[in-house]
């Protein structure tokens, strides 16, 4: 799922594997960005990764918290970049959860 | 480099740009003052030029409200806690090719600073040449900055300007990729505010992105050289009334840099405006 725009601020591809059960199996991402965007990206991923965060956890993410524990005076009004990674995960599940719904009769 | 090198790129207003050399020697001089402005903001708390402080084009050159750059008292303010006086020469430098540099320093001409100057070859030639970099933030004593008039007519385009400038038939470059122009590239998921509503160009623009001006190393083209991409592609010649335009205005400012001190056009302005503001406006002419 990519993500961003190349010439502004940054952009990602985030690359999603589920289990079939709600669970991330595997999960990575490249990019080019600024140092923000990338560093976010990076931290999210990891956060994910430590936390062992299902899908619906990652989805139920609040920005705002995700932007206050990088730093507020890091990020100022770069909030965009910041959340650049953490946003195209969550449209990267989605598009997974869509894809995997069983058809409906 | 040396200024040499720089007067043999044979430019119209050579004196706009200094080398490393120049900035190197000149660190300590109380009448200059080194600015960093980047695209990655965080790259001057990483490493910047001793002395050198640092301008954030988001934080501290914007209106926070309205879409608009600060006001005259805030601009004055900032000059003063950075320890810039109306005499003091300004020297920027900055990442991707000088981009955000050249962006800043046409900010700074909206309030009448005359006395500005680009580092060629900004923050990756100074690191390339093994040039020292410190973290060190200096402190400067505040300086004196009588509030300014702003006049931003004679550098700034707004979008009825682009109007009547369609209507006289006058030039028109857009500075985005050859995607974006065309209108293929639209907007990234997820970001639907990034982009605009509608892809193509305002008609008769010529396409020219910004980063051609350039060399591999990020010093700007000679003048020459710039001459045959903007005059012999694009059809530009001097004496045009030029507006160039992007998605926000910034990659075109560094493209009115260009032609207005390197190529020497004294009528270039920037309509910041650009394309997030034309490709969403109700009936506002495309081409594609």
């Amino acid at each position: 799922m990519p993500g961003g725009g190349p010439e502004c601020g940054g952009s990602v591809v985030v690359y999603l594997k589920g289990d079939g059960d709600g669970r991330i199996a595997d999960l990575s991402f490249t990019g080019a960005g600024d140092t923000i965007s990338m560093g976010a990206a990076s931290i999210i991923m990891q956060k994910v990764h430590d936390d062992n965060l299902s899908m619906a956890e990652v989805l139920d993410l609040d920005y705002g918290t995700f932007v206050e524990e990088l730093g507020s005076e890091v990020v100022g009004s770069r909030t965009r970049n910041a959340t650049l990674g953490l946003s195209t995960l969550k449209s990267a599940i989605r598009r997974y959860l869509r894809e995997r719904r069983p058809d409906t009769r | 480099m040396s200024e040499q090198e720089i007067q043999e790129k044979g430019y119209a207003r050579p004196e706009a740009l200094v080398t490393t050399e120049w900035v190197a020697e000149h660190l300590d001089d109380q009448n200059v003052r080194i600015v960093e402005s980047d695209e990655d903001v965080l790259l001057y708390d990483i490493g910047h030029i001793p002395n050198a402080v640092k301008i954030d084009w988001v934080e501290d050159l914007n209106d926070p409200l309205m879409r608009d750059y600060l006001d005259p008292e805030k601009f004055a303010r900032l000059m003063s806690e950075k320890g810039i006086s109306p005499d003091t020469t300004v020297v920027f430098y900055g990442d991707r090719n000088n981009w955000w540099a050249t962006y800043a320093l046409w900010v700074f001409r909206l309030f009448g600073h005359d006395n500005v100057k680009v580092m060629d070859g900004g923050r990756v030639k100074w690191e390339a040449e093994g040039r020292p970099m410190t973290q060190d933030v200096p402190s400067f004593p505040s300086a004196d900055y009588p509030v300014p008039n702003r006049d931003d007519s004679r550098i700034r385009a707004f979008k009825e300007d682009v109007m009547s400038h369609l209507e006289d038939h006058n030039p028109l470059v857009d500075v985005r990729s050859p995607g974006e122009y065309s209108g293929e590239l639209l907007h990234m998921p997820d970001y639907p505010q990034e982009g605009a509503l509608r892809g193509g160009h305002i008609p008769g623009a010529a396409n020219v992105p910004w980063a051609r001006a350039v060399r591999e190393d990020a010093t700007f083209k000679s003048a020459d050289e710039l001459r045959e991409i903007y005059e012999g592609e694009a059809g530009l010649k001097g004496g045009d009334d030029v507006i160039a335009y992007c998605r926000i205005g910034e990659r075109s400012s560094h493209t009115w840099f260009v032609l207005t001190y390197l190529l020497g056009y004294d009528k270039v302005r920037n309509y910041d405006g650009s394309w997030t503001e034309w490709g969403n406006l109700v009936r506002a002419p495309i081409e594609r």
